[in-house]
């Protein structure tokens, strides 16, 4: 641990911190544009200059790395005596921020990074001069489409580096690069390659200006109008934690959150992506035999349709925890047998984020003790006379084999065909948890209101449950923890609410390191 | 006396049979069978030598700072990376005596306990190159250089690479970088080369003419080197209130009669270099101003260079630079905002764009300058200059900044008349003179 004073205030870091981690713990932000925790320090941008008791001129807080230090008698002594509010700071932050803007067009009203710009926070924080410059701007490219996900405008650009560091040093794959020299740098991509890895989303995110934008989100919407929910990444095992950006019903984009247990700063286009699927195509009133309904209708011939014996329940991973312990309890009831399975086909994939496992939450089959064995599902079917289905997709010959009950999110073949079809929310419509690969037990909360009739599959399977006539039904997701998953899962959580932003391990072992990140 | 040059005259100076001729080699075949590394190290430091490429540091004292337990490779790189305007001495030394900075190689590379050096030549150098290239292979194929250096067990590999024209390459860190196949950024310091240089490993950096002096060092002694050039020690236990000790290549370049590298004892007075050694100022002019080492050290005019002589001290008197030794000399003709133009255009057009304020300082500099110069400019730029300068030095990754506001404050500071003339004449006062008056306009420019 090492000591540091910044603004007279003194604190303890760990060893090997910069300045500006350091600054932020006492709630002292040190602005900066090229420096970010996940890449290499590189120290291009100046802005993070400060000033460092008997150092030589002004020092970059990026790069002013913290290391326990002693003085002759042997007692702690800061490892730096940082002042980030002088004048002459101020001063250096302003004459940063003029160089900065000197060639950056003034395009904001046409900007998709307006609203969320690191030149204008900082402007209207540090800035606020004059214009005194008569030079003509510097031409440089315009939106250029540089891959499927990734627009350029290099006008734009302050040359910070993020995204050249982050294609050399986090996915490895160099396809970015600076050419040019002086004020004629710009970004680019080496002859022949386009920006399509399967993380290149990400450097839309880190690029602190509008040089890098989506070519997905952008003039979709403007980011002011956007609230955020923090989230969980439904598009596979690894369960990246995502900000939900929504405005009015319509989710318009996921960016990654941090989470150093789970995916860093960083989230894979393919689950970039998956945040359409939350729009397009879902049911939002039940139906029976094909034919939409209202919610009291169905409920009813759903619940005689339970009540009669040769009741089967099969449950998705993609369910969250809630609702595998909610059926648990409703099979128990039921004295149903309860199977946990999916038929989806695996995805790519890779030794960094990405899993081959589409679902979200398949460990929960395990650490619930759900059965997972389709043969003796296959083996029961036979004698099946109803075939309660909770967000999975059956295959074809099941589908058409029995009576299927099914609680779908979205109005697929399978709504359609089943005898009914309960419309229940998705991931970004609730509150849940889901067990990652590895274990982690993360938490959703909802972003939007389910459409229509919809509701989460636990608070369905409850309603359900209590019109069987079942006891021990949860009325809440605190009794579902209290009562079920708190203990089975063997965490320590009384309340939902109090559940860690991070996530909590449930006992499966230690959860693995991130394979290839940058550290 | 002569250090560097004594043998350059020969039109076969930079072979090894000349070479060889003249005791060439045996320093270094005597340095590795009867001295340690050590003993070589105190050698260096005893005479005083400070690094020749600009910054002056005592190369005894560099060597010392290669860490010697430590368990990754050491590397030698010498810079030959000659690029400031008005400055070619180690061209000189490349072209007439390769065999020398390789005998110093040889020589510095056993005493920081290098395997594996490199020479990063100035991609320009090509002729040099070709000559330097010979030389390797000759001082291969004698058992100089590769395994077991003079039948000695010490190995040294020796790498020339060629740069592709950039100036910030000179930069020892943009060196290294380029060096190791990236784009030629400076790096950021701390770390520093001498435990995080080329490859993240120990690395020591010495400029051409630093390591040719080695070899003369070795063979008379590092008190004999010191003998040359000025000192004065200090009062107890304080550093010394002189210290420029040995000989310096000039660069004389300008508007003199009889340009070219001159090798000086330190201490000559700059005046002395000029009327004596590089035949004074041309065509019967008047001296107006002198640029002491390199386009970017601050500039002196006429009667700071008459009070001045060639020691580091002098210098920072003067505050200015002894730099990479190029001298440039300016007649009472010459404009001094067009001189400045020039060399803006220089560093604008050299800022590897690495960091901000040089990025876009540099350019911005440049094109005020320019519009002084064409006569568009307002009182008001001097006031914008000037902050700017301000803005862009010392808080940059390199000195690359701090090398084009130098100048450019020094001849704002020194010759501020000239530049408001340019803004109340509205252009270049002789130029305007000359076209008023019908006459051919006057040589302007360098």
């Amino acid at each position: 641990m090492a000591l540091v004073t910044i603004d007279g205030r003194t604190i303890e870091v760990p060893d090997g911190e910069n300045v500006v981690q350091a600054a932020a713990r006492l709630g002292i932000e040190i602005p900066h544009y090229c420096y970010h925790p996940g890449l290499p320090i590189d120290g291009n941008c100046r802005m993070c200059l400060c000033e460092v008791e008997g150092a030589r001129g002004p020092q970059i807080a990026c790069n002013t790395l913290l290391y326990a230090r002693k003085d002759k008698e042997g007692n702690e002594v800061p490892a730096a005596v940082v002042r980030t509010d002088t004048p002459a700071v101020r001063d250096m932050r302003k004459g940063v921020m003029e160089f900065l803007l000197l060639n950056h067009p003034i395009d904001c009203p046409i900007c998709d990074q307006a609203g969320e710009c690191g030149l204008q926070d900082y402007y209207m924080r540090y800035g606020k001069y004059d214009h005194r410059s008569e030079v003509p701007k510097v031409e440089k490219a315009k939106a250029t489409p540089i891959g499927p996900l990734v627009i350029l405008d290099q006008e734009r650009c302050i040359l910070c580096s993020r995204c050249v560091r982050f294609t050399r040093h986090v996915t490895k794959t160099d396809e970015l690069t600076i050419a040019g020299r002086g004020d004629k740098c710009r970004i680019e991509t080496f002859p022949g390659v386009e920006l399509a890895n399967d993380y290149s989303g990400n450097v839309v995110d880190i690029c602190p200006v509008g040089a890098l934008t989506s070519r997905d989100f952008r003039f979709k919407k403007r980011v002011w109008f956007l609230s955020s929910a923090p989230s969980v990444c439904a598009g596979c095992s690894r369960g990246c934690n995502v900000l939900i950006d929504h405005h009015d019903k319509v989710v318009y984009r996921y960016r990654p959150r941090y989470n150093p247990a789970v995916n860093d700063w960083w989230l894979c286009d393919r689950g970039r992506l998956g945040y359409k699927a939350i729009n397009e195509n879902r049911l939002a009133a039940p139906k029976v035999a094909g034919v939409a309904t209202t919610f009291a209708l169905a409920l009813e011939q759903l619940v005689a349709a339970l009540r009669s014996s040769g009741v089967g329940i099969v449950i998705g991973p993609d369910a969250s925890l809630e609702d595998m312990a909610v059926a648990k309890r409703l099979a128990a009831h039921l004295g149903a047998p309860l199977w946990g399975l999916s038929w989806k086909e695996p995805g790519k994939e890779d030794d960094f984020l990405m899993k081959a496992d589409l679902a979200p939450n398949r460990k929960g089959f395990d650490l619930l003790g759900i059965a997972t064995d389709e043969a003796s599902f296959r083996k029961s079917l036979p004698g099946l006379k109803t075939l309660l289905a909770i967000a999975v997709d059956l295959p074809d010959d099941v589908m058409n084999g029995g009576h299927v009950v099914a609680f779908a999110s979205h109005d697929s073949p399978q709504a359609e065909k089943a005898a009914i079809a309960m419309p229940i929310a998705t991931h970004a419509e609730r509150f849940g948890t889901y067990a990652n690969f590895a274990g982690r037990v993360q938490r959703v909360v909802p972003a939007l209101d389910p459409p229509g009739d919809a509701l989460p599959a636990a608070q369905l399977l409850a309603l359900i449950g209590r019109q069987l006539g079942a006891t021990g039904m949860p009325i809440d997701l605190d009794a579902v923890w209290a009562g079920d998953l708190g203990p089975q899962l063997g965490l320590p959580i009384t309340s939902f609410y109090a559940f860690p932003a991070e996530g909590l391990q449930a006992e499966t072992g230690p959860a693995p390191a991130l394979p290839g990140a940058a550290r | 006396m002569k250090v560097l040059t004594e043998y350059l005259a020969h039109p076969e100076s930079h072979t090894l049979a000349y070479y060889e001729s003249h005791g060439g080699y045996e320093t270094a075949r005597k340095a590795l069978t009867q001295l340690a590394p050590a003993d070589v190290v105190a050698e260096v430091k005893a005479s005083g030598l400070r690094g020749r490429g600009g910054a002056g540091f005592p190369t005894g004292m560099k060597w010392g700072f290669i860490p010697q337990g430590s368990p990754k490779p050491k590397y030698l790189v010498v810079n030959a990376d000659e690029s400031e305007p008005g400055t070619f001495k180690d061209r000189l030394l490349l072209e007439k005596d390769p065999h020398a900075i390789l005998e110093g190689v040889i020589i510095s590379a056993y005493a920081i306990g290098a395997h594996w050096s490199a020479i990063y030549i100035r991609g320009e150098f090509a002729r040099q190159h070709a000559i330097l290239e010979t030389a390797i292979n000759e001082a291969y194929a004698r058992g100089y250089l590769g395994k077991g250096v003079f039948g000695t067990d010490y190995d040294l590999d020796l790498v020339l690479h060629r740069g592709a024209g950039a100036y910030i390459c000179g930069e020892e860190t943009a060196l290294l970088s380029s060096l190791e196949g990236k784009r030629g950024y400076p790096k950021l310091k701390p770390p520093f080369p001498a435990t995080h240089g080329a490859w993240e490993s120990p690395t020591c950096v010495n400029n051409v003419e630093t390591i040719a002096t080695i070899p003369w060092i070795l063979r008379h002694g590092g008190s004999e080197y010191a003998k040359i050039g000025v000192f004065v020690p200090g009062e107890e236990g304080k550093p010394p209130k002189v210290d420029s000790r040995g000989t310096r290549l000039m660069c004389v370049s300008g508007h003199v009669n009889n340009p070219g590298v001159f090798e000086v004892e330190l201490g000559t007075p700059i005046i002395d270099v000029v009327e004596k050694l590089a035949g004074g100022v041309w065509k019967g002019r008047k001296l107006k101003a002198v640029i002491p080492g390199g386009s970017s050290t601050p500039i002196l005019t006429a009667e700071e260079a008459g009070q001045m002589c060639l020691t580091y001290e002098d210098c920072a008197k003067f505050k200015t630079m002894f730099g990479s030794g190029g001298l440039m000399v300016i007649d009472e003709q010459q404009c001094m905002v067009r001189l400045l133009e020039v060399l803006l255009h220089f560093y604008a057009h050299e800022s590897c764009g690495q960091c901000s304020p040089c990025r876009e300082g540099t350019d911005w500099l440049y094109q005020i300058v320019r519009r002084v110069e064409a006569g568009r400019g307002e009182a008001e730029d001097f006031k914008t200059i000037e902050e700017l300068c301000n803005n862009m030095e010392g808080r940059t990754v390199c000195p690359l900044a701090a090398a084009a506001t130098m100048p450019t404050t020094s001849y704002l500071a020194k010759f501020r008349d000239e530049f408001l003339a340019h803004v109340a004449h509205k252009g270049c006062p002789q130029r305007v003179a000359a076209t008023v008056h019908g006459a051919a306009p006057a040589a302007v420019g360098v």
